[in-house]
């Protein structure tokens, strides 16, 4: 390298950082520029979110990963976007067993649906992403679903007429635009779809206005809480006011009969973290919305929600890491009363938030 | 004039000195037993004749009230309202911080959570919190009330070795809180760390004459129609804790 390319470097470096960091009185205040802040509503009896230091919500920030969710850009020949595999009819899932990605390929497990976000503390089936930043990345760069490396993502994002100015409204005059910044974003708007406002919800008071369940619906909670014989016991792990597991987060809910991990196509959580005890373990999905969100389980085996019941009532496999509660409550099938099936399913659709389904602001932009 | 300040400021540190608590911390943990042995989760341990009898299994905890500790001239010193011991969680036994150090002879503590928590909804505790959400596994959110203790595992019915059915007990309910004082041996030394170890035979509680009767009394989780079952459970573990 000649002296006259080190002159040229070393004054970008300075011009860079000149133009991040003056403030002269005609241009705009870059150095003070601050995001609008954003105050997630917490609805009641929900705990506190679990929003990270470094990604506090804006209200740039949420509009641009609006956008980029919207948007094809991120795919590979510009023809699927995030939204693509999570609907707002089908409770921000899909209705495939697995999804399929921009070269018609398959993935091997079910789109997760996408609502209360801020509260989860894990992501993916197999629990392989620790933050929902984390978890974006994967999607566009995996082959079978978006398959666009972040360095192209990027530089389209940098070329496009209008992201420049929204990154660097939602991050500063200065930010990089790459797949970090990307993925905060798109998180950012993500833990603002908050599903609070289902029937049930209005009936126990958490969501205006109040009404009432019907008594199918009623009999059906009395089941889905209850833990003793002839009850549904899915309350052990669909607790509210998230209606999934709140601790552990992982179960094997005796989907498969086997005895030998080898015997098994999808691992799970064992897969992920090599720990035999994990093996077949997926994550606790949310019963918030489960009438929108079919087929079921992490594979899309289940195409409706009765063959979900039939299989706790008679087709639970006692495999070496199922989970105790299994062990201990449907081991021997599940015994409900004369209608109790339909009850439970009455109370089931009680869940589901119409007014998170069919609210615009979540909607695409374009 | 350099001479009296000196002499307020030896005074003052004198009296910060002495208003200084000699203080320790008890770290309390549960230690499940069968008999003498020692048990861990997932492992079976075996009767007389060697043959495998009982496994714990799934979860594993107890929440612990008002404890209080009392000693030899019946001085009380009361530094925790509420603590989770989780056997699945050994790596982070509760700690009992700011005791009065010297020396106790028993300790009282409400085996469950006090009606005065009891009702109280997770999230108005900070997550992290004994009662908060992350531990909100243990609580009945549509029964109004936390599960004082949760034991689970399986066991050989026939007593032929073979492990083939389940217990469970999760017990709460305001009328199954209970208060027990243990006689214990306890020096607490300034700035030093005591282990205080609980002990639960389970063999007493579960498969010896007088205990729960596994044929029938196997499972309860507090309802109205297992109620006398956890009654049973919460009497008997309130006597065996040692």
């Amino acid at each position: 390298m000649n002296k006259l390319t080190y002159l040229i470097l070393i004054g970008g470096v300075v011009f860079f950082i000149y133009s991040c960091k003056e403030n002269d009185n005609n241009g705009p205040d870059i150095e003070n520029y601050k995001p609008t802040p954003y105050e997630l509503t917490i609805p009641p009896t929900f705990p506190q979110p679990k929003i990270p230091a470094d990604n506090p919500l804006t209200v740039e920030g949420i509009s641009l990963g609006r956008h980029l969710f919207w948007d094809p850009i991120l795919s590979k020949d510009s023809t699927l976007a995030c939204a693509g595999c999570h609907a707002p009819n089908l409770g921000y899932g899909d209705n495939l067993k697995t999804s399929v990605g921009v070269d018609g390929i398959a993935g091997k497990r079910n789109s997760m649906p996408l609502f209360n976000l801020a509260w989860s503390p894990q992501f993916l089936w197999d629990g392989s992403a620790a933050t929902l930043e984390e978890q974006i990345l994967n999607p566009v760069r995996d082959p079978v679903e978006m398959h666009l490396d972040w360095i192209s993502a990027a530089k389209r994002l940098q070329n496009h007429p209008d992201y420049p100015t929204m990154f660097a409204k939602a991050f500063g005059e200065c930010t990089v635009i790459d797949s970090t910044n990307t993925a905060k974003a798109i998180a950012q708007f993500l833990r603002t779809m908050v599903s609070a406002s289902s029937k049930f919800d209005k009936a126990s008071g958490i969501s205006e206005p109040k009404t009432e369940l019907t008594d199918s619906e009623l009999n059906g909670f009395v089941l889905f809480i209850g833990t003793a014989n002839e009850d549904a016991h899915c309350v052990h792990c669909h607790n509210k006011p998230l209606f999934s597991v709140t601790d552990g987060y992982f179960t094997n809910n005796g989907l498969d009969d086997w005895e030998d991990p080898s015997e098994l196509t999808d691992l799970g959580l064992g897969g992920f973290n090599g720990n035999p005890d994990d093996i077949a373990k997926f994550k606790n999905a949310s019963l918030r919305n489960i009438e929108l969100t079919a087929p079921y389980m992490h594979d899309g085996r289940f195409q409706t929600l009765d063959d979900v019941l039939e299989h706790y009532i008679s087709g639970v496999h006692l495999s070496p890491t199922v989970d105790f509660n299994i062990k201990s409550s449907f081991a021997n099938g599940l015994k409900l009363p004369e209608n109790g099936r339909e009850d439970l399913l009455a109370f089931l659709k009680t869940l589901t938030d119409w007014e998170f389904v069919n609210d615009t602001a979540f909607y695409s932009p374009f | 004039m350099k001479k009296i300040s000196l002499l307020l400021l030896s005074c003052c540190m004198l009296l910060i000195a002495c208003d200084k608590k000699k203080e320790g911390t008890i770290q309390i943990k549960i230690v499940p037993t069968y008999g003498d042995t020692v048990m861990e989760m997932n492992k079976a341990v075996q009767d007389e004749n060697g043959l495998d009898i009982l496994k714990l299994e799934g979860k594993f905890h107890m929440y612990l009230s008002n404890i209080k500790l009392i000693g030899a001239n019946s001085s009380e010193a009361i530094e925790e309202e509420i603590v989770l011991l989780d056997l699945l969680d050994t790596e982070h036994n509760p700690s009992l911080s700011k005791v009065a150090a010297g020396a106790y002879t028993s300790i009282e503590m409400g085996l469950g959570v006090d009606e005065k928590w009891n009702h109280e909804d997770p999230v108005s505790f900070d997550n992290d919190h004994p009662l908060g959400f992350d531990h909100s596994g243990n609580v009945w959110t549509w029964d109004s009330g936390f599960i004082f203790y949760m034991i689970e595992g399986s066991y050989a019915y026939n007593r032929d070795g073979v492990i083939d059915s389940t217990f469970t007990y999760h017990i709460g309910k305001d009328e199954l809180f209970k208060t027990v004082t243990l006689p214990k041996n306890i020096v607490v030394e300034e700035d030093a760390i005591t282990a205080l170890e609980l002990r639960l035979d389970l063999k007493k509680l579960l498969m010896d004459e007088g205990g729960m009767d596994l044929t029938t009394e196997s499972k309860s989780r507090s309802g109205e129609k297992e109620f006398a079952i956890a009654q049973k459970f919460a009497n008997l573990i309130s006597e065996t804790i040692e």
